[in-house]
C-alpha cells in the first residue's frame, strides 16, 4: 500500500476521532447583576505548568523534562506576546518568592486545577440543571494568595495549566496499522488540554477561565504552534469587552 | 465518604440529559425512607442517580460533597471486616469508621484529627468527627463525620471540602442538615 | 484479514519487541552520574517531581536525627554513592521500600520498626540502593515499553501467547533476574561495611511471618519472573552460608533509636484498624522490654481490635499490666473504664474516668469521656 495513502488514512482518522476543536469560555459575573465586570488590567502572570508527554509505541507515558519547560516557555512567550500586541491586559512578572511563599503559590495552584475540574464539568456543563445554575456558581482559590498582591501591585493573576502528549513513531505506526486493519484508530492518540484563567488575587474568585481539550493538533514545543493556541484561547478574554456572552 | 462511588457514576451521568440532578429549593421535602429524615439544604443539588446515598454538591463535587448514607450493621466496616452495634459506645464507633476511612485509602495516611466528639443524632448519642488530609499536590482538605447506630443500621453524614474558602464557607449548611437527621424508627438515648 | 497481512503484524511488534531489552553498565562513582543520557535523565525527573508531591504531602518521618542515621547507614554501604543517594522515611505503616531511579530511597516506617538490628535495616538498604546502583529502573522500563507494544499488537489480533503472563510478571516489582542481582550486590556491600551477614535472610523471614498475618496471598504465576518471599529467604541463606556471625549489628543503638518510631507505627497501625500485625509485633514477650512501658496498653488495644474469643480477657489484663508499669499514662485507665462501664462495674468505671480526666486533663477525647463519667455515676443512682 502506498505510505501517502496509509498517512492519508491515518490523518482521517484522527480528525474523526478527536473530533473539532471547541473553545471553552467560563465568565464570571457577580450574583444577580447579568453583566459581568470588567476584568483588571494589570495581570500578574504566573509560570506555567504544563506538562508534555511522551507516549511510547505500547501507551507507557513519560513526561520529558525538557520537552515541558520548552512548551510553558513557548506558552508564556505566546501570552507575553499577546499583552505586547493587544491592548486588552498587561502582564506583570512575578518576583522572586522566598521558599514559604513558594509554597503557597504551589498548594494554591493545585487549588486552582481542583476549580477548573469543576467549571470544566459543572461551569460548563450543558446539562439543564447544571446550565440554569451557572451564574449562581461561585469558583474561588481563596484569598490566600493576596500577598501577591501587595508584593506586585497587580490585583488579578493568570494561571496556566496543561498537557500535551506527543506520540512517538512506533505509537504512530501502530495507530496506522489499527486504522489499516479496523478503519479506525482503536489505540488511542494521547490526552492533550490547556487551560488559563484569571483568579483575583484579594478574594481569590475566578474571573475568566477559557480550555481547549483538543490541543492535540498542536505541538506546543514550536513557538508558532504556542503562539496559536494562545491566540485562539486569549480570543474570548474579556477585558476590552465590557459585555460578553459566556 | 463514597467519593468513589459517586465520582464512577458522575461523567457517564452528568452529561446524558436525563433528570439526573435536583436542586433543593426551599419547598423541597425532605428526604426521607423507611429510617430516617433528613432536610436537604437550600441551595445544593442532589446528584439523582446515586442510588444508595443521598449525596449533594453545590459547585461541584471537587469542591463540596456531602454524602448520607445507611448501611446494615454487619456490613457498615467491610473493609476493616467489622460490624457496627447498638452496643458499641460513640468513640468505638467513631473508631471503627476512621479504621474503615483510612483502610478505604492509602492516601489518608496523611488524616489528622482536629476534634472528635460525641454527638446527639437522631436522639441517639453518636459520634462527630473533624479531620484534615493533604492531597498529593499539597492541597489541605477537610472532613466532617456524623455518625450513629441504632438496632439494624448504622447511619452516617459526610461533609468534604477544601480548607481553601469551601470548607469554612458550608459548614453551617452542613450542620443545619445534620440537626434535622431524625430516626423514624423508635430509638432510645 | 489475510493470514499473511497478520503475521506480517505481528513479525514487527516481535522485532520492536526483542529490540527492547537493555544491557546497561552500573554506576561506579558519581562521575557516572554525570553521564545520564535523555531518556534514562526522563525518568530521573519524574522522580524528582514524585520527591517534590512527597515532600509536600506530608507523609514524609521528619525526625531528621533518625533521617540523619538512616543516611549514615547508605553511605557506610555506598561509599562511591556519597550525596547521590537520598533516604527517606513515609510514615505509613505498610511493610514495603523503593527506589527511584534519581536514588530517592523510600523505606516505610512499619518496614523499618519490624527490624531487630541495624545489620537487618542495611539489608534493605543495601538491597534497595542496589537497584539504583545497577539501573534497574531504566532496564526495566524500556523491556515494559515494550512488553506492552507486544501484548497490544497480540491482544488486537487475537494471537494467544504468553506475552500477558511476561506482562503481569513485570508489572509487579523488578523482575526475578534483576531482584537477584539487587540481592547479591546488596549482600556484598552489606558484608564489605563489615555487618553480620547471617542477619540478612531474616529480613524476609519477617516478611513471610507478616504476610501470611495479613492473610495475603503471594500471586503465583506460571510463568512467574517475580521471586518468592521464600525465594528470597533461601537466596541470602545461599549467599551467607558458612559466613561469619562476628559481624556489626549494632543492636543497642538502634533498638533506642527505634523505640519511638515503633511506638509511633504501632499507633498508627491500630488507628488503621491492624490489630494483626500489632499482635504479631508484640506477641514475644521479651520483645515488650525493648518498648517503654505504655506498650501494654498499646497490647491491650490490640486484642481489644481484634475481638477473638478470650482477647477481651486478654486486652484487660493488658491494660491492667499497663496501669502498673506505666500509673501515670492517662488511656490505660479510660481502657479500663470502658470495659468496667460495658460490665456494669459502675464504681469501677467511675473511678478509672475520673484518674483519667486527672491525668489528662485537655485530653482530644474529654467529651466521650465526660459523658461516660455522667453515665457511671447516673447507673449508680448518683447526680
Amino acid at each position: 500500500m502506498p505510505v501517502r495513502v496509509l498517512i492519508f488514512a491515518l490523518l482521517m482518522a484522527v480528525a474523526a476521532f478527536t473530533g473539532c476543536a471547541l473553545p471553552n469560555t467560563y465568565l464570571a459575573k457577580p450574583i444577580g447583576n447579568p453583566e459581568p465586570a470588567p476584568l483588571p488590567r494589570k495581570i500578574l502572570l504566573i509560570p506555567a505548568e504544563v506538562n508534555v508527554i511522551e507516549v511510547s509505541a505500547g501507551g507507557v507515558p513519560e513526561e520529558v523534562e525538557e520537552w515541558s519547560r520548552q512548551a510553558s516557555q513557548n506558552l508564556v512567550d505566546a501570552i507575553r506576546r499577546e499583552a505586547r500586541n493587544g491592548a486588552r491586559f498587561e502582564i506583570v512578572e512575578l518576583p522572586e518568592l522566598n521558599p514559604w511563599e513558594q509554597d503557597i503559590l504551589k498548594t494554591h495552584l493545585a487549588m486552582y486545577e481542583l476549580v477548573v475540574s469543576s467549571v470544566n464539568e459543572y461551569g460548563l456543563s450543558t446539562d439543564t440543571v447544571w446550565k440554569k445554575r451557572a451564574p449562581e456558581l461561585h469558583f474561588t482559590v481563596g484569598p490566600g494568595l493576596s500577598f501577591l498582591q501587595e508584593k506586585t501591585g497587580a490585583t488579578a493573576a493568570m494561571f496556566i495549566v496543561g498537557e500535551d502528549s506527543v506520540l512517538t513513531g512506533g505509537r504512530l505506526l501502530l495507530m496506522a496499522a489499527t486504522v489499516f486493519m479496523f478503519g479506525f484508530p482503536a489505540v488511542p492518540p494521547g490526552h492533550s488540554y490547556f487551560a488559563a484563567g484569571v483568579v483575583d488575587l484579594g478574594t481569590g474568585d475566578l474571573l475568566w477561565h477559557n480550555f481547549d481539550w483538543n490541543i492535540a493538533r498542536r505541538d506546543l514545543r514550536k513557538a508558532e504552534d504556542a503562539n496559536g493556541l494562545v491566540a485562539e484561547v486569549l480570543a474570548a478574554f474579556p477585558a476590552s469587552q465590557p459585555s460578553v456572552k459566556q | 465518604m463514597r467519593r468513589r462511588a459517586f465520582l464512577a457514576a458522575l461523567p457517564a451521568l452528568a452529561l446524558a440529559g436525563c433528570a439526573n440532578w435536583e436542586v433543593i429549593q426551599a419547598q423541597t421535602p425532605p428526604y426521607e425512607d423507611d429510617t430516617y429524615r433528613i432536610d436537604l439544604p437550600e441551595g445544593w443539588v442532589r446528584a439523582m442517580f446515586e442510588r444508595e446515598a443521598v449525596a449533594l454538591t453545590r459547585d461541584g463535587h471537587h469542591l463540596e460533597l456531602i454524602v448520607v448514607q445507611r448501611k446494615p450493621n454487619k456490613k457498615a466496616f467491610k473493609r476493616i471486616k467489622k460490624e457496627a452495634s447498638k452496643d458499641l459506645l460513640p468513640s468505638e464507633l467513631a473508631e471503627l469508621a476512621l479504621s474503615e476511612q483510612k483502610a478505604a485509602d492509602p492516601a489518608l495516611s496523611t488524616l489528622v484529627i482536629l476534634s472528635n466528639q460525641p454527638a446527639l443524632l437522631g436522639g441517639r448519642l453518636g459520634f462527630r468527627l473533624h479531620l484534615r488530609f493533604t492531597t498529593p499536590k499539597g492541597l489541605p482538605m477537610e472532613q466532617l463525620v456524623y455518625g450513629v447506630c441504632d438496632e439494624k443500621y448504622f447511619y452516617s453524614m459526610g461533609f468534604q471540602a477544601p480548607s481553601f474558602h469551601y470548607f469554612p464557607a458550608y459548614q453551617p449548611d452542613f450542620e443545619r442538615m445534620v440537626r434535622s437527621f431524625k430516626l423514624l424508627t423508635a430509638s432510645e438515648t | 484479514m489475510k493470514a499473511n497481512t497478520r503475521y506480517a503484524l505481528i513479525g514487527l511488534a516481535l522485532a520492536i519487541f526483542a529490540t527492547g531489552a537493555l544491557a546497561v553498565d552500573p554506576f561506579a562513582s558519581s562521575d557516572d552520574l554525570a553521564k545520564v543520557e535523555a531518556e534514562e535523565r526522563r525518568l530521573w525527573d519524574e522522580a524528582n517531581e514524585f520527591d517534590d508531591i512527597m515532600r509536600r504531602s506530608g507523609q514524609l518521618y521528619h525526625d531528621q536525627a533518625f533521617v540523619d542515621y538512616l543516611q549514615g547507614i547508605a553511605e557506610r554501604l555506598y561509599p562511591e554513592l556519597k550525596g547521590h543517594v537520598r533516604i527517606r522515611m513515609l510514615k505509613s505503616p505498610i511493610l514495603n521500600a523503593f527506589a527511584l531511579p534519581n536514588g530517592s530511597i523510600y523505606l516505610n516506617q512499619g518496614l523499618v520498626s519490624r527490624f531487630q538490628n541495624e545489620a537487618q535495616l542495611a539489608t534493605v538498604v543495601g538491597h534497595e540502593i542496589a537497584h539504583f546502583q545497577l539501573r534497574h529502573s531504566y532496564r526495566q522500563r524500556s523491556l515494559l515499553k515494550n512488553t506492552l507494544l507486544l501484548r497490544a499488537v497480540v491482544q488486537m489480533l487475537g494471537v494467544p501467547s504468553q506475552a500477558d503472563i511476561v506482562f503481569s510478571s513485570s508489572m509487579f516489582g523488578y523482575s526475578r533476574e534483576l531482584e537477584s542481582e539487587a540481592d547479591e550486590l546488596g549482600y556484598q556491600k552489606v558484608a564489605a561495611a563489615g555487618y553480620d551477614v547471617t542477619e540478612t535472610p531474616k529480613v524476609f523471614q519477617h516478611l513471610i511471618r507478616e504476610t501470611k498475618t495479613a492473610e495475603v496471598r503471594e500471586r503465583i504465576y506460571l510463568f512467574s519472573s517475580h521471586p518468592k518471599l521464600q525465594d528470597r529467604v533461601d537466596n541470602y541463606k545461599k549467599l551467607s552460608k558458612d559466613a561469619p556471625d562476628d559481624g556489626t549489628r549494632n543492636t543497642e543503638e538502634y533498638v533506642q533509636r527505634i523505640g519511638v518510631i515503633r511506638l509511633t507505627n504501632i499507633q498508627n497501625e491500630l488507628s488503621m484498624g491492624r490489630a494483626k500485625h500489632v499482635l504479631l509485633a508484640l506477641c514475644d514477650p521479651e520483645s515488650l522490654d525493648e518498648y517503654p512501658p505504655e506498650i501494654h496498653y498499646y497490647l491491650g488495644e490490640a486484642y481489644r481490635q481484634r475481638g477473638a474469643m478470650g482477647d477481651d480477657i486478654s486486652s484487660e489484663f493488658a491494660y491492667l499490666d499497663a496501669v502498673r508499669e506505666a500509673p501515670n499514662f492517662a488511656p490505660s485507665y479510660r481502657a479500663l473504664g470502658i470495659i468496667y462501664l460495658k460490665d456494669g462495674a459502675y464504681a469501677e468505671a467511675e473511678a478509672h474516668f475520673a484518674r483519667y480526666l486527672e491525668l489528662a486533663p485537655d485530653a482530644a477525647d474529654l467529651a466521650y469521656v465526660v459523658h461516660y463519667l455522667r453515665l457511671a455515676r447516673e447507673k449508680q443512682g448518683k447526680s
